[in-house]
C-alpha cells in the first residue's frame, strides 16, 4: 500500500492549472516520495500522463471515484 | 546546439488580443511546467497584455517616460507618440477580443466564462509563468517607439533585448511560434 507524502487537489480548475500545480508541487518532492493529485478535468489524466512521460517519472496507480474524479499517485 | 535535441522553446506575441495572449500563455505555462526553457518576447500590440493597468484619466497616461530607463533615447522624441500612448490598451484586462468583441464587452464575458469555468484569468497566468521561470522580452525599438519604462510600467520583470537575441533564440529552439 504506498502512502503518499503530499497530495494535492486540482478539482474545479482548468487546464493549464492541473499542470502548472503539479509542477509546483513536483519541485519541492524529494526522489522516491509519492505523490497524490486529484482532479475532475476532462483531460486531467491524459495532462498528468503526458507530464510524467516529460520529467521521466512513474505512475504508480490511477483511481475512478465519484464524480468523475481521478486520483494519481505518481513517484518522483 | 543543435535544434532537434534541444529543450528550449521561443514564442513571440505581437498581438494585443486577449484570445492571442491566453494561447501564447496557456502554451508557455505547459511548456514551463513540463521542463521546456521558455523566452517569451513582446513586440508592438504584445507589450500591452503585461503592462500594469493605468487609468486614462492619470498623469502617467498622458506623459512620456523622460527618465534614463534602459532603451529609452528621450531626444528623438516626437509629439505623436502621445497618441500612440493614449489609444493603446493597457493591461491584460483591457484587451479587446480579436473576434466578436461585441462592441467593447466581449473581454468581460469571456473572463466571466472563464472564472465559471474553473480557468485562471490573464494575471493569475502571468503570475504562474513568472514563477515557472519563463524568461521575457522586449524588443528594444518597441521600447522606445512606445515610450515605455520598462523597470516601472511593466506587471512581470522583463529584459530588453534587439532582434539578433531573436535570432540566436529561435536558432536553438526546437519551438518557435508566432502569436
Amino acid at each position: 500500500m504506498h502512502v503518499p507524502y503530499a497530495s494535492i487537489s486540482v478539482t474545479g480548475q482548468c487546464c493549464p492549472l492541473p499542470l502548472i500545480e503539479l509542477a509546483k508541487a513536483a519541485k519541492k518532492m524529494q526522489p522516491g516520495q509519492i505523490l497524490k493529485i486529484t482532479g475532475d478535468d476532462p483531460i486531467f489524466e491524459v495532462s498528468v500522463r503526458d507530464f510524467c512521460q516529460a520529467q521521466q517519472l512513474e505512475i504508480i496507480s490511477v483511481e475512478n471515484s465519484s464524480e468523475n474524479q481521478v486520483s494519481i499517485l505518481i513517484q518522483c | 546546439m543543435n535544434q532537434e535535441n534541444s529543450n528550449k522553446a521561443t514564442l513571440l506575441l505581437i498581438s494585443g488580443e486577449l484570445d492571442k495572449a491566453i494561447a501564447a500563455f496557456e502554451i508557455a505555462c505547459a511548456m514551463a511546467a513540463m521542463g521546456t526553457q521558455v523566452n517569451m518576447w513582446f513586440i508592438i500590440y504584445g507589450i500591452n497584455v503585461i503592462k500594469k493597468p493605468v487609468s486614462f484619466f492619470s498623469r502617467k497616461k498622458w506623459t512620456l517616460s523622460k527618465n534614463s530607463s534602459p532603451g529609452r533615447n528621450p531626444r528623438t522624441d516626437v509629439s505623436l507618440q502621445h497618441f500612440v500612448k493614449l489609444l493603446n490598451h493597457d493591461g491584460p484586462d483591457n484587451v479587446p477580443l480579436s473576434q466578436l468583441n461585441y462592441f467593447g464587452i466581449g473581454t468581460r464575458l469571456i473572463n466571466y466564462i472563464m472564472r465559471k469555468k474553473g480557468s485562471p484569468n490573464m494575471f493569475r497566468l502571468i503570475e504562474h509563468a513568472q514563477e515557472l521561470g519563463v524568461v521575457f522580452k522586449i524588443c528594444q525599438p518597441c521600447i522606445d517607439v512606445l515610450a515605455l519604462d520598462v523597470e516601472n510600467d511593466l506587471l512581470v520583470k522583463a529584459e530588453m533585448a534587439g532582434v539578433s537575441t531573436y535570432v540566436m533564440d529561435t536558432k536553438t529552439s526546437y519551438y518557435n511560434a508566432v502569436f
